[in-house]
């Protein structure tokens, strides 16, 4: 963002009028880099977004990173279509899987989709993020042509719990931004599997380090919406002091990281490493989607596809916790290492329901 | 389980607080929709113009390395989209209400359409605090329990507000110009004739309406938010002119508009303890409004001659 | 301000082509050149933003437009895509456009839609057993009074209460949207799943057009080969009886013209001894029923016919309509070619960033552009500049409100009213649309 210089000012200004739009080039959108005349032409590969467009600083964004890295490795046409609603799943996966050999759908909602266009197009081969493809009765089809890519986000919020748990057990002595309530918070876009898989593991793993600790969750009802996650994180600072703040709501959660600087207690990112945004990110925890579409996409290239990968978790670095802060206290450290150590070796089973 | 809850949420200084900030954000709109009004012009585009000011505020502020700039950037911008309506309004003649969601597609598509151009499709990240618009602290007032807070640590443009809001109603209904106003929006013709230029107002009004909610967009995405999102006012245009017409084109019923939907809106998130469906909060703010617009308000009668477009009598 | 009434003027003594070349160029002409220079504009703005030497970015223009029509109405297939994505819009248009009619800003539509959908796909989902001749009638019957007793509150609020109809739809949409995704994901959600409900049973559904032509007409007449590839569905053939019934409504009866009355002047209408009370709590619960049909057909019509709690408050149907009703000038004809070229756009639109490397929102801003135009009506406006002695005998009223010239033009009189008269339009007869209320005026 911070490349964008004197040009984007110009196009600032000149947004309003219309017609002078953009001018004077400066940051100009990269070219196709299309197949090129090689000898082989790969296989061709489509990614299908959900709803919120590709730089939405969350799932859609970083399916778009790992797609574009396997691109730029293996040279295919590259396309990528938006959905703008979440009618327009099957018009949009029917149209990739014309057009391309393989169709990646990111997100759970288009699972009804995804297993009506994958039995209508069985040459075909797809890969859904976060999900099976689900048949009229809402059970997985066990398709043969559709990869489901699921995460263990419950491991990955398990150590956003352990750092949290540690941090209060310690308490105010090591770490000096404490309430002394010992209570911690987590905060949900939608009560919606991946969402809840990070709660549950944060609750786990907080409570089994601390078990003392109160963890306060709540819902904002939304992923984009920054103020709305603000909002409930002041609340939940102010009323129940929350010490610690458990984002997992996508860009709406952005504002629960800021009202955690604002209100001087730590905060906890999520998806990707999120310390950039303020320092009271004190670790995040994280979700190689890049990663596994990226995967998927060179496996598939290699005529690997599987129907049945397995599920992406720590063992495979499919999850994890990055960007542990100078600001936790050094003791912190080894007992996150413990867990996944323990996770990794099966010890410690997470689980991946919320708790009342 | 429910009362203690609602109870310990209105006695609660944060609840206060937000709800304040939520309406301050859909104050500004609402100001610059009534003025557009009341002086004749229909404004349905206070989403767009929110919208546009939202994407600019950000984009000067990261390119100029200034929050003020930032806000300067998108006060002018959605004057700039303001000035599209009206020109096409006034000049044109079109229809005001076409114009207004035109503006209001036209805003959001822009919006998009730049968004992966300008940033090589990364998307913008969250701002620095040094590009965010700073909450005040009024010194030991702040400090005053349950007061300070809610008053006294607000965002600057809350205080921005506050200031234009009484600014606008003394302008309104103390002064020659807001007399003006006012006759232009009920009777062009005997405006035209005491000698008011019809045109000139209403250009003034309803470009005024789009640098305050510029202001608003900048309040939204540079102070609360510190990030630009696709699509982020998400409809709060549309309940700020909501609010012009519930408040009966008054800025001050206008403010108690904004405090009614700002009150439901800080509440839904904050009664999910209670164990009611988070969704069926969601319709609190909604509801609030409706319920308080048929119980106690009723009829609205907007100027007379809004939405017509004004031709000089003779030629 | 005078009270002008509905102007009803006996047809002027042309000859049957001549009448129908105004009639033509009354309900087409400003549409199209609006459409033309909407298009000229997004291609100036796409050849601004595209990098490259000028050629290169007169080039991606070009192919923008050629991929945007191959994209929409290129083959068989894409007609069948745009097809469907405009049944939806047709209905929704037609809700915006009959309560337009009225004088009534139906922006509404959206939470008219998500409650027809939402009782459309209850019913699908609670009386599963029953045969389909039954089930889908049920359905559809459902989502109509479902929209339009949401549109309806509308109706009566503003008929005993005076409440702003733009106020209480805008709040009555979000209510919609949350009360409709708290049943989805609450007592109709999908076993396993989260946000969404299980499918519609086969027989809850509205079958493709292609599959429906197969089994009836194609049994004695060729048949479509592999018709599952064409996606339009038979509300298509439900929207052009809805297009009937609006046209039949608006122009054939007494309820259709005391509506123009209202529109036009809710006083006179009064002193006419309309019920306008009585008038507007109707037309608002047909505006709902049109729309709440928009959210059935496309729930039992297109693939996958599930709900998603999600999509309600991120579907732009409801607000797409009102682009496209006032494009469509509140005919219905105007509705159904609005609806395909916003249908078109929108089935084209996501896949240009593939082809030519421009953001597929290009489209939203044509659709602006688009509406910008049929909103200042080039011609009268160029018309206004020219001195006045050019124009003066010709000239056509200076009306921007679309409904004004409407009931004339429905009989052909196009711009006869002006031509004949000269007659000059002040701010008296001028109809005030969208946020006047109906008690207006009475300050003098």
């Amino acid at each position: 963002m911070r490349k964008s210089g004197a040009p984007s000012l110009l196009i600032s200004l000149f947004v309003l009028c219309g017609v002078l739009l953009s001018a004077c080039g400066g940051s100009t959108p990269s070219t196709n880099t299309n197949g090129g005349g090689s000898t082989t032409a790969p296989k061709s590969v489509t990614l299908v977004t959900d709803i919120g467009g590709l730089n939405d600083q969350s799932f859609n964004q970083s399916a778009n990173v790992g797609y574009m890295k396997a691109q730029g490795e293996l040279k295919f046409r590259r396309q990528v279509i938006e959905s703008k609603s979440q009618n327009d799943y099957v018009s949009n996966l029917t149209r990739a899987a014309q057009t391309s050999d393989m169709v990646i759908g990111v997100g759970f909602l288009m699972a009804t989709a995804m297993d009506q266009v994958a039995k209508a197009n069985p040459t075909k081969s797809f890969a859904l993020i976060d999900s099976c493809a689900t048949d009229a009765k809402g059970n997985c089809d066990s398709l043969k042509n559709v990869a489901p890519l699921f995460f263990k986000e419950q491991q990955a919020g398990c150590l956003a719990g352990v750092v949290a748990g540690q941090m209060e057990k310690l308490g105010k002595a090591k770490s000096s931004k404490l309430l002394g309530n010992n209570t911690i918070a987590a905060i949900g876009g939608l009560a919606i599997p991946p969402v809840d898989h990070y709660i549950a593991g944060y609750q786990y793993c907080a409570k089994k380090v601390d078990p003392a600790v109160t963890v306060k969750v709540n819902y904002s009802q939304s992923f984009d919406n920054t103020a709305k996650c603000q909002d409930i994180a002041n609340n939940q600072i102010s009323t129940a002091k929350a010490d610690v703040i458990f984002q997992v709501a996508g860009g709406c959660g952005v504002g629960a990281l800021q009202a955690a600087k604002a209100k001087g207690v730590y905060s906890i990112g999520v998806d990707s490493d999120q310390s950039h945004v303020n320092d009271s990110v004190i670790a995040s925890a994280i979700k190689r989607v890049d990663q596994a579409v990226y995967l998927t996409v060179k496996d598939f290239e290699a005529g690997k596809f599987s129907a049945t990968p397995a599920p992406f978790d720590l063992t495979n670095d499919g999850v994890g916790l990055a960007g542990l802060s100078a600001t936790v206290p050094a003791e912190v450290k080894p007992v996150v290492d413990k867990y996944i150590a323990d996770i990794k070796s099966g010890a410690i089973t997470v689980p991946d329901a919320v708790q009342k | 389980m429910f009362f203690p809850i609602l109870g310990r949420v209105l006695i609660s200084a944060d609840f206060w607080q937000a709800s304040l900030q939520f309406a301050a954000l859909l104050l500004l709109p609402a100001l610059g929709g009534l003025l557009s009004e009341r002086s004749g012009v229909i404004n349905l585009a206070m989403e767009g113009l929110m919208l546009i000011g939202a994407y600019v505020g950000v984009m000067m502020a990261i390119a100029t390395h200034s929050v003020w700039l930032g806000v300067l950037g998108a006060v002018i911008a959605g004057g700039l989209l303001a000035l599209v309506h009206a020109i096409v309004s006034i000049n044109f003649m079109a229809n005001q209400t076409v114009s207004g969601i035109a503006i209001n597609l036209a805003a959001l598509g822009l919006t998009n359409f730049l968004l992966p151009i300008q940033t090589q499709g990364q998307g913008i990240r969250a701002l620095d605090d040094a590009l965010r618009l700073p909450q005040l602290h009024w010194g030991p007032l702040a400090n005053i329990p349950f007061i300070g807070p809610v008053l006294f640590q607000q965002n600057i443009i809350f205080y921005v507000a506050i200031i234009i809001l009484v600014g606008i109603q003394f302008l309104l209904f103390r002064t020659n110009i807001g007399l003006r106003i006012r006759a232009v929006g009920e009777h062009p013709h005997a405006a035209d004739t005491a000698g008011v230029n019809v045109r000139l107002v209403r250009y003034a009004c309803v470009v005024s309406s789009g640098l305050l909610s510029g202001l608003a967009g900048a309040f939204l995405s540079l102070g609360i938010a510190g990030i630009f999102n696709q699509n982020m006012t998400a409809g709060q245009g549309y309940i700020a002119l909501a609010a012009v017409i519930f408040g009966k084109y008054t800025p001050v019923g206008a403010a108690a508009a904004c405090l009614v939907f700002g009150l439901g809106e800080a509440l839904s998130p904050r009664l999910q303890d209670t164990g009611i469906s988070a969704n069926l909060l969601g319709t609190l703010p909604y509801l609030l409004t409706l319920v308080a617009l048929v119980g106690l308000v009723g009829r609205t009668t907007a100027p007379a001659a809004d939405g017509v477009p004004y031709e000089p009598a003779s030629e | 301000m005078a009270s002008p009434t509905v102007q009803r003027r006996t047809s002027a003594p042309a000859s049957q082509l001549a009448r129908w070349m105004q009639k033509f160029r009354a309900a087409l002409g400003r549409p199209l050149i609006a459409v033309l220079v909407a298009f000229v504009l997004g291609g100036i703005i796409i050849m601004i933003t595209t990098p490259g030497p000028l050629d290169n970015r007169f080039i991606t223009a070009v192919s923008t437009y050629y991929y945007l029509i191959a994209g929409s109405f290129g083959s068989l297939q894409s007609i069948s895509y745009t097809l469907a994505k405009a049944t939806p819009l047709i209905f929704a248009g037609l809700a915006v456009a009959i309560a337009y009619r009225a004088g009534l800003f139906n922006i509404g539509a959206a939470g008219q839609l998500t409650v027809g959908s939402m009782v459309a796909g209850i019913i699908g989902i609670q009386l599963a057993a029953l045969p389909g001749w039954l089930l889908v009638p049920l359905m559809l019957l459902g989502s109509m009074v479902a929209g339009g007793i949401w549109g309806g509150i509308v109706g009566v609020l503003k008929a005993w209460r005076g409440a702003h109809e733009v106020v209480t739809s805008i709040m009555l949409n979000w209510t919609a949207f949350y009360v409709c995704a708290f049943l989805v994901e609450g007592p109709f959600q999908a076993p396993k799943l989260s946000q969404q409900t299980l499918p519609m049973a086969p027989q809850a559904t509205i079958p493709s057009l292609a599959i429906l032509y197969n089994q009836t007409l194609g049994t004695f007449l060729p048949q479509i080969p592999d018709p599952a590839q064409y996606t339009v569905d038979a509300g298509l053939l439900i929207a052009f009886v809805a297009m009937l019934v609006y046209w039949f409504i608006t122009a054939r009866t007494t309820f259709g013209y005391e509506l123009r009355v209202i529109g036009q002047n809710p006083k006179a209408a009064r002193y006419a001894g309309i019920s306008v009370r009585k008038n507007i709590v109707m037309v608002m619960f047909m505006a709902g029923a049109f729309a709440g049909l928009a959210g059935a057909v496309r729930l039992m019509g297109q693939a996958p016919y599930q709900l998603i709690s999600s999509a309600f408050s991120t579907d732009s149907t409801g607000f797409d309509a009102i682009g496209v009703a006032l494009l469509g000038r509140t005919t219905s004809i105007g509705v159904l070619l609005a609806s395909l070229l916003f249908g078109g756009l929108q089935q084209a639109g996501p896949y240009l960033q593939s082809y030519v490397d421009v953001p597929g929102d290009i489209i939203t801003i044509m659709q602006a552009l688009v509406l910008f135009s049929i909103a200042i009506e080039y011609l009268p406006s160029l018309q206004r500049f020219m001195p006045s002695f050019l124009v003066k005998s010709s000239r056509p009223p200076l009306v921007p409100s679309l409904i004004t010239t409407k009931p004339a033009e429905e009989k052909g009189e196009a711009d006869m009213q002006a031509v004949e008269s000269g007659h000059r339009a002040t701010s008296d007869t001028v109809e005030k649309t969208g946020l006047k209320p109906t008690s207006s005026g009475q300050e003098e």
